[in-house]
């Protein structure tokens, strides 16, 4: 069955790193839905998160492969259920911001006027979605997106674990 | 800023200290061929200790460098310049992963303010490499080249072997700075020796005690573990089979009794029938590829796989039955040694072993088909040499010939390319094997299309007193790419015909090496003889019908009961 699912790269930050494990899903001809990357609390260390849509063999098989990358730590592996997702998103808008404080604060965006009309949500990727839909009525100039970061929930299930 | 220091030992450029770093891990030998990016390293080779043997093709170096580390189990070492020296020198490596040999290759690279610049032989050597390499290291100043070549040493020899990248700009090779070599390798994430978890051998030990009709299958991995002797030890405790792979041929003698050769697409009659009807495949050192199991799903029916292993992505990789055990494999096999030497001794009557010595009775050294002259060659060969010499293989029918009828005795003396299946492997492997055990007779077993692939390489091995002996299998045909058109493709012969020319006699005279055309197994006895005698390449040419066709043979994507003979 096929379904999105997340990993947790942990990994050395060094270049080259992020190259061979993007490489992997290549091999598979995997689409990635989602990747982001960023520093943890451990010097020399980053923190990859990859959101995909794959079956359980495959990301078995996926894990696997970047396991066997030598800077990566370790490899978490989680369905998307089981884990608490994040994502930012900043629009900058045409026109004035007539109308748009209403659709802000439905979806708990932060509207700033400042040279030009901005608009920036964190949150649900789906609710991020729906507010862009819904902006779509009015003119929106530029969109950025920082792709998913996530962490596993607590009491998440079926997270397997590679590494030592 | 160093400038007090240019006096002292340590200060010195890029080129030196690699040379240097070499040295220190003991390195004899480099094969590779110099250029542009490689030059100041050639230039500090003049002074130092190692010896460098000049190749004719950058994919023959590689292969060297993989045939030294097979036979001798020491890091092989290539070297080759940026761009096309690179790209040529590609095949070796990747082979080298495949099988999982340790190799360090070394390329020069333009100097770092020309990369991405699209200058002279510029390639992405790192970004080329990545996916075949076990690592790949750029050193960006001088400074870093002593613990770049410590670190692919390091990480080329241990845990899992493959090889391993230097890449280096050239402008690295020629800068100079203070050189520390005394830093040690620190890894993090990176471990080298697993310690099996004993609850894990113990329920292996369970598995073993249950079934009734184990069977061992020894891999490339217990080659690399030494683990020969422990493998016969459990083997005789549980008067169990013992099959291989083809990475796992030399493990064990291959005339001990309870030995029945290689399973797999051409693997032996009686092995593919026994691991078939086993209960329970007991693998050490074997990594499960579809060429040894064939179709999974059929291979693990009503049965359970034991797996040894050093490498914990292997675990379950394959197999769903498959209890993994990971670590170092002779420290498992000690483990699992321990708990069922204390349980019970197995019936040297049982029906399973009955079944065994029936099988192999009737089916060991069995030619099936056709009057086959390849088999009477390689029967030859082996009777002719020592325990301890060498075969290496090209591929082909003639490597699924000798993976059949070559009965290897040692660990080390049978040496091919399994993963990659890379024609033009065997000829320079040969080479570099000769490099590491002078004292042993080196024999490449040809086919004359995988010949044609690397045959420059005589000229490496006549001018650089390196005698090998070549036996070309003649049947002037792509043979195995001929045998599939015959047997699955309707007989429909296309683009595998190669005719008869060259006449390779002449050609190994062309180079200053010895050449002989040969009539028949016992023509073939007389000659290959004098070549062990005398301290020359010899390429002795076996005339072999077009038509010879290999079995046992099963047809990809079907089971190992769906054998064709
Ligand atoms: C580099 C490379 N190219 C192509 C192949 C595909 N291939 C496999 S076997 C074979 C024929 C080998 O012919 P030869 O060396 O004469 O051996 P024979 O089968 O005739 O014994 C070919 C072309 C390969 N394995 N490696
Ligand atoms: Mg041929």
């Amino acid at each position: 069955m096929s379904s999105k699912r997340i990993f947790f790269i942990r990994a050395a930050d060094r270049p080259g790193v992020l190259f061979r494990i993007t490489s992997v899903f290549r091999r598979r001809n995997f689409n990635i839905e989602s990747v982001t990357v960023g520093n943890t609390n451990v010097p020399g260390e980053s923190k990859i998160v990859i959101l995909i849509d794959v079956d359980e063999e495959g990301a078995d098989a996926f894990a696997r492969l970047v396991k066997r990358i030598i800077d990566v730590y370790e490899v978490v592996e989680a369905p998307q259920e089981s884990c608490t997702l994040k994502e930012l998103t900043l629009i900058r808008m045409e026109g004035s911001e007539a109308g748009l404080e209403e659709i802000c604060k439905k979806y708990g965006a932060k509207l700033t006027v400042n040279g030009g009309v901005y608009i920036e949500h964190c949150g649900d990727p789906q609710n991020s979605d729906a507010l862009i839909n819904e902006l779509s009525k009015y003119k929106i100039k530029d969109i950025s997106r920082t792709g998913i970061t996530a962490l596993v929930k607590e009491n998440g299930k079926n997270i397997l674990r590679f590494g030592y | 800023m160093h400038t007090s220091n240019m006096q002292t030992d340590s200060y010195m450029s890029g080129a030196r200290a690699i040379v240097r770093a070499l040295e220190n891990e003991g390195v004899d030998v480099i094969f590779g061929i110099p250029g542009g990016a490689t030059l100041p390293l050639y230039d500090e080779l003049k002074d130092g200790k190692i010896r460098h043997i000049l190749a004719r093709h950058e994919q023959s170096a590689s292969h060297m460098a993989d045939g030294y580390a097979r036979a001798s189990g020491r890091v092989g070492v290539c070297s080759a310049t940026s761009g096309p020296g690179a790209t040529n020198l590609l095949t070796g490596v990747a082979t080298a992963y495949m099988d999982s040999s340790p190799i360090v290759a070394i390329t020069g690279q333009v100097a770092k303010p020309f990369i991405g610049k699209d200058a002279f032989q510029e390639i992405d050597t790192v970004g080329v490499y990545m996916p075949v390499v076990k690592y790949a290291i750029q050193p960006l100043t001088p400074k870093e080249i002593p613990e770049s070549i410590k670190m692919a040493f390091f990480i080329s020899s241990t845990g899992r072997q493959g090889p391993v990248l230097v890449d280096v700009p050239k402008d690295v090779q020629t800068g100079s700075d203070e050189m520390d070599f005394s830093s040690n390798v620190k890894l993090k994430g990176y471990e080298t020796s697993f310690k099996p978890d004993p609850s894990r051998a113990r329920e292996a030990a369970k598995l073993i005690l249950q079934a009734q009709r184990p069977i061992i299958l020894v891999g490339g991995g217990a080659i690399k573990a030494n683990a020969g002797s422990m493998v016969v030890e459990l083997a005789e405790i549980l008067m169990a089979p013992i099959a291989s792979t083809l990475m796992g041929k030399g493990a064990v003698p291959e005339t001990h009794f309870l030995s029945v050769g290689p399973i797999g697409m051409h693997g032996t009659y009686h092995a593919n029938r026994l691991i078939t009807e086993s209960d329970l495949v007991i693998g050490i050192g074997a990594r499960f590829s579809d060429r040894t199991t064939m179709d999974t799903g059929e291979f693990e029916r009503e049965k359970m796989i034991i797996g040894l292993d050093i490498d914990p992505t292997e675990a379950k990789k394959n197999l769903k039955n498959e209890l993994a055990v990971t670590g170092d494999v002779k420290e498992s096999l000690a483990m699992i040694l321990q708990f069922v030497k204390s349980m019970m001794p197995y019936s040297e009557n049982s029906p399973w072993i009955r079944r065994v010595k029936e099988l192999k009775d009737q089916f060991d050294g069995k030619v099936f088909g056709e009057k086959a002259v390849s088999p009477l060659i390689i029967k030859e060969v082996r009777g002719q040499l020592a325990d301890h010499d060498i075969v290496t293989t090209e591929v082909g029918q003639t490597q699924a010939w000798a993976e059949l009828f070559y009965k290897a005795l040692k660990p080390r003396t049978f040496i091919t390319s399994g993963g990659l299946g890379t024609m033009g492997f065997g000829f320079p492997a040969a080479i570099g094997a000769k490099v590491a055990k002078f004292g042993s007779n080196v024999v490449d077993l040809a086919g004359d299309g995988s010949f044609q692939m690397t045959s420059n390489s005589l000229a490496t091995s006549v001018k650089e007193g390196i005698p090998v002996i070549v036996i070309i299998f003649n049947n002037s045909t792509l043979g195995m790419i001929a045998q599939w058109q015959r047997m699955v493709y309707g007989n429909r012969i296309v683009a595998s015909w190669l005719g008869e020319s060259p006449d390779f006699s002449y050609l190994a005279k062309a180079y200053g090496a010895e050449g002989v055309k040969v009539n028949g197994a016992e023509d073939f006895g007389r000659a290959f003889k004098e070549a062990l005698s005398n301290e020359i390449t010899t390429v002795i040419d076996v005339p072999i019908p077009p038509e010879e066709n290999v079995f046992p043979f099963v047809p990809s994507g079907k089971s190992l009961r769906e054998m064709i003979v």
